[in-house]
């Protein structure tokens, strides 16, 4: 089960997740996103914070909403989840390649 | 007697002729029966109506009594004990009340009837007046209605029967079964095979030992493909059959010799139909229906329920095979993406654990491979590819098949995932990625000499001779995404009776008794282990993630044990 809640400040989008991301919440967090996306928000932050569990399935969500920020020049960047969420990105060394921050107004008003 | 006296009889016995003329009236031309019956008794008068419906003429009938003439002898006794009880005590249950009843014509037939019975006071003994109404037509109409009810819920069981399973073979006999009795005596389910061949896949009957004996019929007299009636006919015409009464003719022509039509005969068949099961505009078999005992005709409205049935059981046969069919091309692509077995590396027992999750026709993204390599080493591989479905396997396919080229030509695990890594970002265009674990080991004095590289995958685990467990290798980037994975290569050592495990996430992301497995779940489950063979470690874990209050897999699971046998075994080789 995965809720998700959109907000936005100052410019930025937050999009916050809570429960568990699995193969089977993919395709209504991916159209989400996208319909967030579509508004052309300066930033996009994903808080992991209410997470308690992410597979792979749910890394490639991230993975590709990151190639996309990337390819449209938009700010993106995720708030950690729990320890057994965050540590999927650290096996994978992937806290090296995506933008991990504290709070969403580290990203406000970015261009 | 004077003059206004006798206007006035006059005009009292006007009034009274009057009123018998009315009454009179009344009785003889009622819809309904009147019978008048006295106290002990007997008929004292039966008017035209009740003339019609008992044929009796009036009368034959008064002064008999009423037992032995329109109430059947079955509810004879029943009469008179209520008369009897009423005289003793005053009470009448049938007075006053509608009634149905049974009543018996002159010739002997039985004809539901209803009732309403009257005391009429007079002096002396009272008599009984009764209102009867001959019900058969409204009878009839009760029947056709609750049978049509009858229908409808068969209907919608049936339906819900048919949706339930995708074991065809299993969903045609539940609904063989449901038919009997409600709508047939007998039912039978034939299919037509894939190799064109008709069989029968399921006859009920309420008794089972007459099963057995149409099945016997069935083989030993087995039905002539050519015959006008029957399972080939409906096959081949594509048309139902509904063969209201069958005549004897039918069963002379169906019999095969003199034995073959007395078993027939005692088969007591009556009335039957034969509907197709068309689906995608093929007849895929045939469902027949046959009244016997329940001496029941099969009418039109019948032959639409049966229609409909096949319809929908048509439906469920064609998706069961289709499901079937994917099941089995899954399967045949999963097992050539699986090393067919486990290769023998001397001094060293390996086990392996693969559970797919997941549907019967899909196939999973786990992939492990065990082979020799350059330099007198064996590579031991295990992954994870994002995704189910073909477009996962095709990507687990690539991962195998280059990883074993890329080991031809070069002995570092980190660049073997790095070429791995480029063929994938080469290759595909939809950001599929997987994670791998490498190790590649050399026989060392004393032991396995290891190098680990793990690309985004979790560090495989090593239980020491000793029970401790601990990981090897350092962590690296997931393949297939970005042109530079970090990809390090770290060593380690097994001395004999330690053993090394390959896990992938879904081993300790299943959910457990408490919560998932973790990988805290792994190492107590492997702590446990200590000094058993590979096989024994693998069931080990196994249990462990199977044990999840009987959950179903959320993820594929795969895992591969190497314990290097402990020295004594070893020298014995």
């Amino acid at each position: 089960m995965l809720d998700v809640k959109v907000s936005e400040r100052n410019g930025a989008a937050i999009v916050a997740l809570a429960g568990e991301l699995d193969i089977s919440e993919v395709p209504d967090v991916e159209k989400q996103l996208k319909a967030v996306e579509q508004r052309r928000p300066s930033a996009l932050v994903l808080d992991l914070r209410g997470l308690n569990f992410m597979d792979s399935s749910g890394l490639r969500v991230v993975l590709e909403a990151d190639l996309r920020s990337r390819r449209e020049s938009r700010r993106f960047a995720l708030i950690p989840g729990p320890e057994p969420v965050h540590r999927v990105f650290l096996i994978a060394l992937l806290d090296k390649r995506l933008e991990f921050i504290e709070d969403p107004s580290v990203v406000e008003g970015s261009r | 007697m004077d003059s206004t006296n006798l206007a006035e009889q006059n005009r009292e016995l006007e009034g009274v002729e009057l009123e018998l003329a009315r009454k009179t009236a009344i009785f003889k031309a009622a819809l309904d029966c009147i019978i008048y019956m006295d106290h002990e008794g007997r008929i004292l008068d039966f008017n035209p109506a009740a003339e019609r419906t008992f044929g009796y003429k009036r009368e034959d009938v008064v002064g008999r009594y009423l037992a032995e003439t329109i109430i059947p002898p079955s509810l004879r006794q029943r009469h008179w004990d209520g008369l009897r009880r009423y005289f003793e005590t005053g009470e009448a249950p049938v007075l006053g009340k509608r009634l149905e009843l049974t009543g018996m014509r002159s010739d002997g037939t039985e004809i539901p009837v209803e009732l309403a019975v009257i005391r009429v006071n007079v002096p002396g003994p009272p008599f009984f007046a009764g209102f009867i109404r001959e019900i058969s037509e409204r009878k009839r109409l009760e029947e056709r209605l609750r049978r049509a009810e009858e229908r409808q819920r068969f209907l919608a069981e049936a339906s819900s029967v048919l949706a339930k399973s995708l074991d065809f073979h299993e969903t045609l006999t539940t609904v063989a079964r449901l038919a009997v009795p409600r709508l047939a005596d007998w039912c039978a389910v034939s299919i037509r095979e894939d190799d064109g061949t008709v069989s029968q896949l399921a006859v009920a009957h309420v008794d089972p030992t007459k099963v057995e004996q149409a099945k016997a019929l069935a083989e030993r007299y087995p039905p002539d493909p050519d015959s006008p009636y029957g399972v080939h006919a409906v096959l081949r015409s594509g048309q139902s059959q509904l063969i209201r009464e069958i005549p004897e003719s039918m069963l002379q022509a169906a019999a095969k010799d003199e034995e073959h039509l007395r078993l027939l005969r005692e088969l007591n068949l009556r009335s039957a139909m034969s509907v197709p099961m068309i689906a995608r505009g093929k007849a895929l078999g045939v469902i027949s229906f046959i009244s016997a005992e329940s001496d029941h005709l099969y009418d039109e409205s019948d032959l639409q329920l049966a229609e409909d049935l096949a319809r929908r059981a048509a439906i469920a046969v064609d998706n069961a095979r289709l499901f079937e069919e994917r099941s089995y091309v899954a399967r045949t692509l999963q097992q050539s993406l699986l090393p067919p077995k486990l290769p023998s590396v001397p001094g060293v027992e390996l086990a392996s654990l693969y559970r797919p999750a997941g549907e019967a026709f899909e196939v999973g993204g786990d992939f492990y491979d065990v082979f020799p390599s350059t330099g007198r080493t064996w590579a031991v591989v295990i992954g994870d590819v994002c995704g189910k479905g073909p477009d996962a396997a095709s990507v687990t396919g690539l991962a195998r098949h280059t990883i074993r080229a890329a080991a031809a030509e070069e002995s570092r695990p980190s660049r073997i995932l790095q070429t791995l890594n480029d063929a994938v970002l080469q290759q595909r265009t939809d950001h599929t990625f997987c994670t791998v674990a490498y190790v590649r080991m050399k026989s060392a004095h004393g032991g396995i000499a290891l190098d680990v590289c793990c690309a985004g995958h979790p560090l495989p685990m090593i239980l020491r001779a000793d029970g401790a467990v601990e990981a090897v290798g350092a962590e690296g980037t997931l393949l297939g995404i970005f042109p530079d994975p970090e990809l390090a290569d770290r060593a380690g050592r097994l001395r004999p009776g330690d053993a090394l495990v390959l896990y992938t996430d879904g081993l300790t992301d299943q959910h457990g008794p408490e919560g998932r497995l973790g990988r805290k779940g792994i190492e107590d489950a492997l702590a446990s282990s200590a000094g058993l063979d590979a096989a024994s470690i693998a069931a080990s874990l196994e249990r462990a993630v199977m044990s999840g209050n009987g959950q179903p897999l959320q993820d594929d699971v795969a895992l591969l044990v190497v314990r290097v046998l402990p020295a004594d075994s070893r020298e014995t080789r």
